[in-house]
């Protein structure tokens, strides 16, 4: 990960050899394999009962299983990716096989799932490369690119500590924007409905995805047959493929069971961690206005429900509406609207690859119940895109914010030293690789932008030992924590939209 | 600028690396009644903080020296009572006399772990990094200091097994630097203090005796004699100040005791198997059956005196820097080889000022290291640190293989061929009843042949090789 202009001279090697690729690829991994005895979530106990439920049971009972709270609730093909893994799982431990309502975390067991995801994620270092040859520029920048993508820490901390397997399901979608890239929609259309089978999140992205197939394939051809033929094309692929996904499930009448499952709706506004969105700085402020209800003897509203208390409840707002699922729904058309016209009319590339983000990132900032982890969905693409000046430069604010963001997943002791490390060095690296990228020129925050990254410093300290120093008030750290971030959240939102709309 | 980011993109890296080996299990985990070398650190920082000095180094009721007794110079107590405070004032339990045995949480393993990070970032490093701007130009120094960080064996077992080599080895970088900018009576101090935190420094104590000797007397005779008596002052007074403490609450008896911690000679020549000449010549010639206890002892001095000789007569002939280096190294790997009671973990003592001549003998540097690391691998292996080993040697086999030359790369493939099949055999292939020692002493026979070809080498190089400026 040195910097390549001094490195190179000193072992010979090209800058365009594909020893630099390997070298990266290898130093990433071997933090991965270090990182092994790191803590697991519950997501590990997760992914081993879809291991037991998918070798044990016919398929036709994957999506009615219930002996634990860890039911299936990905699509389809991540279900027989699942399958799939279990023909190895027998070299490690059988026993994991087993559906059981009790964890099972043998040695043997953590060893095999973490080794799964260290392997799956070499899909996510070829998609990353195959990206790095769409792009027309220069072989240091393709190397650029390539590492700050694959040393993503937000990554690091999500599949390799809490454990999930990203890295896989990204490599799908990077492929599919690489296809993109090189004009190559169907097999864009392709990869990313794989990557809609394998994660429903993905969703988040499908808006951008429409509105630039729609403008830029369908519309591209100046007559009605064309126009339909390349709509029946792009929509025969998609049926297909959702066809071999759900078909199974649909001759036996699962359909509405299984879009149960995807799509649970009963949990509260906000995850026990409020996601730093929109309805982090919405739950403060009326939380705040709460205080000043009651310092002023005005009637508040009865409410019991303590949001960040730890458990997810439904919430209520005391003095400002309350939200519910249907308002998040249209915040969220409201605001794709503007994007998705912007496409219509401007089918580029370039604003295809923001519409992306910004797609992904409507999603998190609007939606119902949103997982921090999804701040994931806007970065990684940010990222691919970080070669131009003013997105480099949004993802260098974003992804540090982001990144910190994903902290409180890793709440351990051990995992303290763990998240600043990893996002330390990465911050490192960005900086070095930004200004290969930009040749030379420096990143460019303002003083406020800067300010506010370095005002992340004592938000971490509060969120490692805040319970220490004010141990009456157990939810501040997540709380700070949420807000703080919510804002540079925000920030970027409203600067990349503009960026969006103007450029 | 861009050079800055780059150090610092070195620098950060091999901490996290430091940082993730931490997250294995270190020496005696979980294995009571003695756990290993973590609680070995963790119990000197008990006695330390909950007994006066004068007890620190003497048996009583409260200070059983059976159990990890400090064997260690006084340096080490002081800083192990720094650190003792710190966790006494976070987790008094963690340091309660004799309750805190074998006391492992995770937030007290965070706070060891964290302890051999922060040595790492305050004297290590910083000492690399002197070194590295002393004697590289510019552009080579993130290169330069990305080899002197990244040795395997000393991660694994620094952050891996716990240890603070660091603290003992980085005050001997920054003696080389000081060496290296011709200000000896720095240089001495440095040394002096990397000595009294481990006696083991001793390995490199005739190098630097007979280089500072040396140039020394590079002037006049007269001038030369002021020189060694300025020398002198220098060292027993910074010895003084850090013994003074023992002095004045033991006595002589104090001192006394204090050495006879620091030199047991009751132990054997050698204890668990290491790659060095006693341990591997042990299946043919039983020493133990042959030899007093005494009479090894004095022949284990005499050879390792004499491997010694013609390095300290080149160094002394000609006091140059690079003969100085070499000196060091061929000094602590002889000390290795041929002395008393040593532990498969001194190799790393020639190893660190070995890799000072990276740029200029990749292939010797990298094979050296690799066979350091391989030499280790059984006391890794009881630790848990199996994954590590491998990862860690991979990773560094595919950074520094590209450096080699065509006839390099080959002897290093050859080698690691044969390490690899030493490492199967191990694991496969079921151990004969009557020899339960096999596989062991297989590897580190196997390492001791490539050490003492490593020495033969350094001797070759230091007296046939034309020196080139660099």
């Amino acid at each position: 990960r040195e910097s390549k202009l001094n490195l190179m001279k000193a072992t010979k090697v090209g800058i365009d050899s594909p020893y630099n690729y390997v070298i990266v690829s290898l130093l990433v991994t071997t933090i991965k394999f270090l990182l092994i005895p790191s803590y697991i979530s519950t997501d590990f106990d997760v992914h081993r009962n879809w291991l037991a439920l998918t070798s044990s049971l016919p398929y036709t009972q994957w999506y009615y299983e219930k002996t634990s709270e860890w039911t299936l609730d990905y699509p389809p093909f991540f279900a027989f990716f699942e399958y799939l893994l279990s023909f190895f799982a027998p070299y490690f431990d059988p026993m994991m096989l087993r559906i059981s309502a009790e964890p099972y975390r043998s040695s043997q067991t953590i060893l095999f799932q973490r080794l799964t995801v260290i392997a799956t994620d070499l899909f996510f270092f070829y998609a990353v490369w195959h990206f790095g040859r769409s792009l027309k520029s220069s072989q240091v920048n393709r190397l650029a690119i390539f590492v700050l993508t694959v040393a993503n820490p937000g990554l690091l901390m999500v599949d390799h500590v809490h454990f999930q397997y990203n890295g896989l399901l990204f490599g799908l979608i990077v492929l599919s924007i690489s296809y993109m890239v090189r004009d190559q929609v169907i097999m864009s259309s392709i990869f990313f409905c794989i990557a809609l089978n394998f994660k429903h999140l993905f969703l988040y992205i499908a808006p951008a995805y429409f509105s630039y197939i729609l403008s830029h394939y369908c519309f591209k051809t100046k007559d009605a047959s064309g126009f339909v033929s390349r709509l029946m094309t792009v929509g025969s692929v998609v049926i297909f493929i959702f066809a071999m996904s759900f078909g199974p499930f649909a001759i036996h009448g699962q359909i509405p069971q299984v879009l149960s499952r995807l799509f649970p709706f009963q949990r509260g506004l906000c995850h026990a961690y409020w996601a730093p969105n929109i309805w982090a700085i919405y739950n403060i402020i009326d939380k705040i206005l709460k205080m000043v209800w009651l310092k002023n003897g005005w009637e508040v509203p009865s409410d019991v429900a303590s949001m960040t208390g730890g458990l997810v409840q439904e919430t209520s707002h005391l003095i400002l509406p309350t939200i519910r699922p249907p308002h998040t729904l249209i915040l969220i058309i409201v605001f794709l609207l503007p994007m998705m016209f912007r496409v219509l009319k401007k089918p580029t590339i370039a604003i295809f690859l923001m519409a992306v983000v910004q797609s992904a990132l409507t999603f998190y900032m609007f939606g119902w119940h949103t997982h921090e982890k999804a701040i994931l969905t806007a970065i990684i693409p940010l990222g691919l895109i970080a070669g131009d000046p003013k997105m480099g430069k949004m993802f260098y604010f974003l992804g540090t914010v982001g990144h910190f963001s994903l902290f409180p997943l890793l709440f351990q002791p051990t995992e303290t030293l763990t998240k600043i490390f990893l996002l330390l060095t990465y911050v490192a690296i960005l900086q070095s690789m930004l200004l290969v990228l930009h040749s030379g020129k420096p990143i460019g925050l303002s003083i406020m932008e800067a300010g506010y990254l370095w005002g992340l410093v004592p938000v971490g300290i509060i969120n490692s030992i805040g319970t220490i120093i004010f141990p009456t008030l157990p939810f501040l750290p997540l709380l700070v924590t949420s807000v703080y971030c919510s804002l540079g959240i925000i920030y970027s939102y409203i600067r990349m939209y503009i960026h969006l709309l103007r450029s | 600028e861009k050079a800055g980011v780059t150090i610092g993109i070195v620098v950060l890296v091999n901490l996290l690396l430091r940082q993730c080996t931490g997250l294995w299990p270190h020496s005696g985990q979980g294995i009571p009644p003695m756990f290993g070398d973590y609680e070995a650190q963790r119990h000197w920082m008990e006695i330390t903080t909950q007994l006066p000095l004068k007890d620190w180094y003497h048996n009583t009721t409260d200070n059983d020296l059976l159990y990890w007794g400090l064997d260690y110079p006084p340096l080490t107590a002081y800083i192990s009572w720094v650190a003792g405070r710190i966790a006494e004032a976070f987790d008094p339990a963690s340091m309660a006399l004799l309750t805190s045995r074998g006391y492992d949480t995770p937030s007290s393993k965070l706070f060891m772990r964290l302890t051999v990070i922060f040595s790492d970032i305050v004297v290590y490093i910083p000492a690399a990094y002197l070194l590295v701007k002393t004697f590289r130009q510019s552009k080579n120094q993130p290169i330069a200091l990305w080899n002197l960080l990244f040795i395997p064996s000393l991660i694994l077992i620094d952050h891996g097994h716990f240890q603070y080599n660091n603290l003992s080895l980085g005050p001997t970088l920054l003696a080389i630097a000081l060496i290296f900018q011709d200000r000896p009576y720095l240089a001495s101090i440095a040394f002096v203090l990397a000595l009294n935190y481990k006696q083991m420094c001793l390995y490199y104590s005739v190098a630097f005796f007979v280089y500072l000797l040396s140039n020394a007397f590079k002037d006049t005779f007269s001038r030369g004699i002021i020189n060694v008596v300025k020398l002198g002052v220098v060292v027993i007074v910074t010895f003084g100040l850090i013994w003074a403490p023992f002095g004045v609450y033991g006595g002589v008896d104090g001192i006394k005791q204090l050495l006879i911690r620091l030199f047991p000679v009751g132990r054997g020549v050698f204890e668990d198997k290491v790659a060095n000449l006693w341990c591997s010549i042990s299946p043919f010639i039983k020493l133990k059956l042959i030899f007093p206890q005494e009479t090894m002892a004095l022949i284990c001095l005499v050879t390792t005196v004499v491997s010694l000789l013609p390095s300290c007569y080149q160094c002394f002939k000609r006091p140059t820097k690079l003969n100085f280096v070499y000196t060091l190294v061929i000094q602590a790997l002889g000390f290795y080889l041929f002395s008393f009671q040593v532990h498969e973990k001194s190799i790393l003592l020639p190893l660190i000022p070995a890799t000072i001549l990276f740029t200029d003998h990749p292939e010797f540097v990298s094979l050296f290291s690799v066979v350091s690391t391989f030499s280790m691998y059984p006391l890794l292996l009881k630790d848990g640190l199996l994954i590590p080993y491998f990862a860690l040697m991979l990773l560094y086999l595919a950074t520094t293989l590209p450096s080699l030359s065509p006839r390099g790369l080959q002897l290093q493939l050859l080698s690691i061929s044969g390490m690899g099949l030493i490492h199967l055999v191990t694991a496969f292939a079921p151990l004969p009843p009557k020899l339960p020692h096999l596989y062991t002493l297989l590897l580190t026979t196997y390492s001791f042949g490539h050490f003492f070809a490593f020495y033969a080498y350094l001797n070759y190089l230091q007296w046939f090789k034309k020196e080139k400026q660099t």
